[in-house]
């Protein structure tokens, strides 16, 4: 198992409640798969080897231009799915004063976009 | 009727093999029309023409012209002081218009709504405060709505709203129309009120929550109307009024016949039976019931009273004069029987004889007086006294003759007189007439004038017993016909309606059968009509649905006249229910979203654009990635135009590559309103660049494929914008512009088409101007070869891209 796949399955056992965290599970989970997001991503992009690391803001506009460009498996959707996935786990990562805590079926269903990214494109 | 049901119908009535070849053209026929239905129910074959046109699979139907907005512009109006326009891009697309609670966001959407309905739905049923106060009092008197179209093929129209000065109510305004070069017209030359209350492409909060709380009967016959089932009730009635009208005759002749049957029951006469016979048969013979009508009574009464009405006597005169003549006869004969006795034939025997002996003798003494001499002068007058004794004989004899002639006449009266019909139980009269009969004719043979005393003396009698006789079987015989006779009208007029009903059988049959046909699958048409909607409906609310539990298993159009209703059938986690009892307020919201969307964007509808005030008030964050999906998929065929008065939305749209542009709302003091467009998909392709091209860890190269080309994506995305929205205010059909836009295949045949398609457009345009050279530069060349400086590249395209747009304007 990839350690994307170990983080993941993490999340997923935090959000069924077979690790109980309590109130913070959720958030927790969504970390992990945020973890998971940013691994994919850097696989993603096997371009960046300077020593200085480019921003996710810059990967995932990288990753959408590119992905319209090269049109692998006429698959040019993954880079908005990502910028997507992204953005709503940045969103139940951090505390919104204006939002309630995140639902453990909101969360799980980024999980399994994150899943559905990795099993698309390795 | 709308084309795709009457071809539904026409599919599924040519599937159904028990209806017949003549039955389905009268459901079809009932569909065009009362006069097609007329023409396929009429005798005789219907015509091929009428046959082809009603069986011809329907062509494709093509979408109606269809108009987008370009434009909503408010002045003195509610939230909104100085005029303030909001500039749309016509066409498809996505644009949300956002703003905090009162900035005046929703004065432009009740705006659009009273520049469309005239009124807004949002006062219906409140407080007269919201309908008195509407006028804002920071802006000089004059309010006015202006909201411009893009009509497809016929180009910019602007809708106009006036109202008067002074303290008027809201409702005393005044509409117009102009299309583009034409005067001022009345509102309602664009044709769309029905169109906007099947649609409503715009739809507020209130109402929202309205489609499913309100009135069931309403929302069913709301979605009745939208689906174009309101012509299969239409065929339905004119179907129905046929069968009525053909089934009269047969009930009409079904009760003349019971009433019949009854009175032909209770009459006595054996021809009331046969006729009962005949006509209680469950299929009546028309034919042999005729003759019972059309015979007369006399022929078929007992022969025993037609012989007594057929008796006759002689005439008293007739038979005074034979009488007198008898008795003269018998007189005449008297007198010559008197003058010639037997003497006087003696007396002709001698004469003869002494005629004889002087014939054979010649002249001689007499032998009988013998003192004169049988002479000449004898003879002459011997001759002529013979000849005077024979005239008397032969008098005698005429005499005779008259008298027995006369005699034979007087009898032959008398046996004429036919004797009356033997004894019969109706006949009280017949014994007096036998016996006048018997007396009459029972003539006596004593001479000539015993025989005439005889019939004189007898007539009178026999004359009154068979007038008496006479009378009462004329009497007899007419009674039974007064009984009859109303039988025999009765019936033929309950002949007449059966021959009536017998012809119109066949076409109730037909026309019966079109009617249960058409009945039986009225609720196969309409369940299966609803279904392309009630599948759309379904894809939204499982976009929309997220969290719930909730899954909406179908829409179904229920019940009749007072209990018709739309039932949502729902699953909670695998057992079915009614969806409205099991949804919580956001899920009711969502449903109803699901349900307005694909009205709202129908294939038939005119208007391009959908407009949602306020969708989301109740929405989860986790539902608004999928409403925006479902957004930005509506958006692909239609203008959408969301209003939203929180965040979630725009912040979605800005963190994603959704093609939908954002238009911020501001509101500051005096009601001055402000407008900014704050996102658009060419502006996010610019912020993509410029993270990338400021961004130290992305490699050149990977900068050299990148960035160049979301400069162009940016510049292309702004000349389309221009270009299609001049397009379509143009009257230019979406299709044919799009078509236009793909020949174009390089950046700068695109952008020459935005600049209005002359060769030298473009040139014109760069002019001195380095930023937009560079621009142009980075997106034609830079692609290829790469560029110097990345972030001077996107800096020059945003401000090309700004230009671009803004020529437009």
């Amino acid at each position: 198992m990839t350690e994307r796949a170990a983080l993941l399955e993490h999340a997923d056992r935090l959000l069924d409640g077979s690790v109980a965290l309590g109130a913070r599970a959720t958030r927790v989970a969504a970390l992990l798969a945020r973890s998971a997001l940013e691994d994919w991503l850097d696989q993603q992009c096997a371009w960046a080897t300077a020593p200085k690391r480019p921003s996710t803001k810059a990967k995932l506009a990288v990753l959408g231009v590119l992905a319209v460009l090269d049109a692998l498996d006429d698959d040019t959707d993954f880079g908005e799915r990502a910028k997507r996935v992204w953005h709503g786990l940045s969103r139940v990562c951090h505390h919104h004063s204006y939002e309630l805590q995140p639902s453990p079926h909101e969360v799980r269903q980024l999980v399994a976009e994150v899943r559905r990214l990795d099993a698309d494109r390795r | 009727m709308p084309v795709d049901l009457r071809d539904y119908v026409l599919r599924r009535a040519d599937a159904d093999d028990k209806l017949s070849e003549q039955g389905k053209l009268v459901v079809l026929a009932a569909f065009e029309g009362d006069d097609a239905l007329a023409e396929v129910l009429n005798e005789g074959a219907t015509p091929k023409k009428l046959v082809d046109a009603l069986t011809a699979p329907a062509a494709d139907a093509t979408p109606p012209v269809g108009a987008y907005l370009t434009s909503i512009a408010v002045q003195g109006f509610r939230g909104i002081g100085a005029k303030v326009t909001v500039p749309l891009q016509p066409g498809p697309g996505l644009v949300v218009i956002a703003g905090r609670n009162g900035s005046g966001k929703s004065t432009l959407a009740e705006g659009l709504e009273i520049a469309l309905t005239g009124f807004n739905s949002r006062w219906t049923g409140k407080n007269q405060v919201w309908s008195q106060t509407w006028r804002n009092l920071h802006a000089a008197d004059h309010a006015l709505i202006r909201i411009g179209l893009a009509e497809e093929g016929s180009g910019e129209t602007t809708l106009g709203v006036d109202w008067p000065q002074g303290d008027v109510p809201v409702d005393d305004l005044k509409r117009w129309v102009q299309r583009a070069g034409k005067k001022r017209e009345d509102h309602d030359v664009l044709g769309w009120a029905g169109a906007l209350e099947m649609y409503r492409p715009m739809l507020s909060y209130d109402e929202l929550s309205g489609i499913l709380e309100g009135n069931r009967a309403a929302f069913y016959d709301e979605l009745y109307k939208l689906l174009g089932l309101e012509a299969l009730n239409v065929a339905m009635n004119s179907l129905e009024v046929q069968v009525k009208s053909l089934k009269e005759p047969a009930a009409a002749a079904r009760k003349s016949r019971d009433a019949l049957k009854t009175r032909l029951a209770a009459a006595d006469d054996p021809r009331a039976a046969q006729a009962l016979a005949l006509v209680a048969k469950t299929k009546p013979v028309l034919d042999q019931v005729r003759p019972l009508i059309t015979q007369g009574a006399a022929a078929t009464a007992p022969a025993a009273w037609r012989q007594a009405t057929g008796l006759t006597t002689p005439d008293s005169d007739v038979v005074a004069a034979a009488c007198r003549v008898v008795r003269e006869a018998a007189a005449q004969e008297v007198e010559a029987s008197r003058s010639s006795d037997v003497l006087a034939a003696d007396r002709v025997k001698v004469l003869e004889t002494a005629l004889a002996f002087r014939e054979k003798h010649g002249t001689q003494p007499c032998p009988v007086c013998f003192e004169s001499t049988l002479d000449d002068d004898w003879l002459r007058r011997a001759t002529q006294a013979h000849r005077k004794e024979q005239q008397a004989a032969q008098a005698l004899t005429a005499a005779r003759s008259a008298s027995y002639r006369t005699r034979q006449a007087l009898l032959n009266l008398v046996k004429e007189v036919s004797p009356p019909p033997v004894e019969d139980a109706g006949l009280t009269t017949v014994g007096a007439a036998r016996l006048a009969n018997q007396g009459f004719s029972i003539t006596p043979d004593d001479g000539d004038l015993a025989l005439a005393d005889h019939v004189e003396a007898k007539l009178p009698a026999l004359q009154t017993a068979y007038a008496a006789l006479c009378d009462e079987a004329a009497g007899l015989i007419s009674a039974r016909d007064d009984a009859w006779s109303p039988l025999a009208v009765e019936r033929a007029a309950w002949l007449e309606k059966a021959e009536l009903s017998a012809k119109s059988a066949p076409t109730l049959k037909l026309a019966s059968e079109a009617l249960t046909w058409l009945q039986e699958n009225a609720d196969v048409l309409r369940n299966e009509r609803i279904q392309p909607l009630a599948d759309e409906a379904k894809k939204i609310w499982a976009a929309l649905r997220q969290e719930s539990n909730v899954e909406l298993g179908g829409i179904k159009l229920l019940g009749k006249k007072n209990t018709r209703h739309v039932y949502l059938a729902a699953g909670v986690d695998g057992s079915d229910t009614e969806a409205l009892g099991v949804m919580s307020q956001g899920e009711l919201q969502a449903l109803a979203l699901a349900i307005f969307i694909p009205r709202a964007t129908s294939e038939q509808s005119p208007f391009r654009f959908v407009v949602l005030d306020d969708p989301i008030q109740a929405m989860d964050p986790s539902k608004i990635e999928g409403f925006l999906s479902v957004l930005t998929d509506i958006a692909t065929e239609r203008q959408v135009i969301v209003f939203t008065h929180d965040d979630r939305l725009p912040a979605a749209i800005r963190r994603s590559g959704a093609p939908a542009r954002l238009i911020e709302v501001t509101r500051s003091a005096n009601s001055v309103v402000t407008i900014d467009e704050s996102s658009n998909p060419a502006n996010r392709a610019l912020d993509d660049a410029t993270a990338i091209a400021y961004d130290e860890g992305v490699p050149d190269d990977i900068k050299k494929r990148s960035v160049p080309q979301l400069c162009r994506d940016a510049l292309e995305l702004t000349a389309w914008d221009v270009y299609s929205a001049r397009a379509l205010a143009d009257g230019v059909s979406r299709p044919e512009a799009e078509s236009a836009w793909e020949a174009a295949k390089k950046t700068r045949a695109r952008l020459t088409l935005a600049l209005g398609g002359a060769d030298s457009a473009v040139e014109a345009w760069l002019g001195n101007w380095s930023a937009r050279k560079t621009a142009l530069w980075v997106v034609t060349k830079g692609v290829h070869t790469g560029v110097d400086d990345y972030s001077d590249a996107v800096k020059a395209t945003r401000i090309a891209v700004d230009d671009l747009a803004k020529s437009a304007r």
